[in-house]
């Protein structure tokens, strides 16, 4: 029986911790906290169940001979309030508000290391913080963190009283990869920034130019401005012809949009280019574009690749 | 240069395919062409020849794009192909479109959440 139990336990909690981990879990809220978050963060699904069956048995040593065993499944046979690994077993109901209490305030306590942290430039050497349990997937912890949101709890989680302690094989290769993946993800969040801020400036640069360049038009080109952004080409009248150029096939409407954009767009490049030439000759300026003169940009612009499909 | 010709060769067919349109006349593509051609820098009052021309490789771009993008995948036509299209050539354009599909997904959500909060209101 027992030792039907233990193999059970053993195939649940394959992933765990080692005993070091467990003894300090109760002592003090702090220590029990991070050595909550290592051991959620070593088995993720199974956190809440190690936690459960952890708190239950704590230190009992037992009468397994299996030093491998964590001690906590030996209480097993002995009592079946000891045997639960579930969150719905009413004596620990006790234990998880404080857990959840225990996770909130380390999370904040995290986010405030974080953001004091990125604002210096540091190299990688404390792991204060560990940014991602798991290793393929850095991007989704620079969002977790900068934006702070609480879904992030389950996963990511303080190492420190981890490495001061002897680690095992598994940490002890997630400590090191964590810590230079820790480094690249914080060169990468403060490149991001730079960009990102970067990008609102010149965002602003241009808007602010198009201001001043609005202010200083005149009356006329004013309205040819505002015709020039206003003109389209309907869209009722594009599908239609598009439904005609495609035999009826369906399409998104998206397409519609796209090609009524693009459309215009080639009517600015050959009117643009038309009138450049117009005006290269001194007679022909100020007048109407002529056919010719659209015919001839039509040519260079199909020349130069621009109409190219 | 044979399609140009061809193109350009409509003027001189054009009475005759008014006729033979009545309801698409001027393939009221014209006065939004009249518009848009002002707005680009020709006069208030373009000649309507030149319109005639642009109408013209319009229409041929706007039917080339569709031909080539039922070519490009199953007979149905799929809005990423064309943006798919034009990376290559055009950056301004895959921008421009680009910057316009995402703005019109925009409006449709704002649109969504104005109507779903509207009863409330």
């Amino acid at each position: 029986m027992s030792s039907f139990s233990k193999m059970d336990a053993m195939d649940l909690f394959g992933g765990l911790s080692s005993d070091e981990e467990e003894e300090t879990y109760a002592p003090t809220p702090k220590a029990s906290t991070s050595t909550l978050m290592a051991e959620m963060e070593m088995s993720d699904e199974d956190g809440d169940e190690a936690m459960e069956a952890s708190d239950t048995d704590k230190t009992t040593s037992g009468s397994c001979p299996d030093q491998i065993v964590p001690s906590m499944f030996v209480e097993m046979p002995t009592t079946s309030a000891q045997v639960k690994f579930f969150l719905s077993s009413d004596e620990d109901s006790m234990d998880m508000p404080d857990v959840e209490q225990m996770v909130r305030d380390s999370i904040s306590r995290l986010e405030q290391e974080t953001k004091r942290k990125l604002q210096e430039v540091m190299e990688a050497t404390k792991p204060i913080t560990c940014m991602e349990p798991l290793v393929k997937k850095p991007k989704v912890e620079i969002e977790d963190l900068t934006t702070a949101q609480l879904p992030t709890v389950p996963e990511p989680m303080p190492m420190t009283s981890d490495v001061d302690r002897v680690p095992q094989g598994k940490m002890v290769r997630k400590d090191i990869e964590s810590v230079r993946i820790k480094s690249a993800v914080k060169q990468e969040e403060e490149k991001e920034k730079e960009n990102t801020a970067g990008k609102l400036e010149y965002d602003e640069k241009e808007r602010l130019k198009m201001e001043l360049l609005l202010k200083n038009f005149s009356k006329e080109q004013l309205d040819r401005y505002e015709v020039f952004r206003q003109s389209k080409f309907q869209r009722t009248m594009i599908r239609r012809l598009m439904k005609k150029f495609t035999n009826n096939a369906p399409f998104p409407e998206g397409a519609v949009i796209a090609v009524a954009s693009l459309a215009k767009m080639v009517v600015g490049d050959i009117v643009e280019e038309a009138l450049d030439l117009r005006d290269a000759k001194e007679d022909e300026a100020e007048q109407p574009l002529q056919p010719h003169h659209i015919r001839q940009a039509y040519y260079k612009l199909a020349r130069d690749g621009t109409i190219r499909f | 240069m044979d399609d140009d010709e061809d193109l350009f060769a409509s003027d001189v067919d054009e009475d005759k395919e008014k006729n033979a349109n009545p309801e698409d006349k001027k393939h009221a593509l014209r006065r939004d062409l009249r518009t848009m051609v002002y707005g680009f820098g020709d006069d208030k009052e373009p000649s309507d020849k030149t319109l005639d021309v642009l109408e013209a490789i319009v229409l041929n771009y706007i039917k080339e794009l569709c031909q080539l993008a039922m070519k490009v995948g199953k007979p149905d036509k799929m809005a990423l192909e064309d943006i798919h299209y034009l990376i290559r050539r055009d950056s301004k354009k895959f921008s421009r479109v680009k910057d316009l599909l995402s703005m019109s997904e925009e409006l449709k959500k704002a649109r969504k959440q104005f109507d779903e909060v509207k009863p409330i209101l």
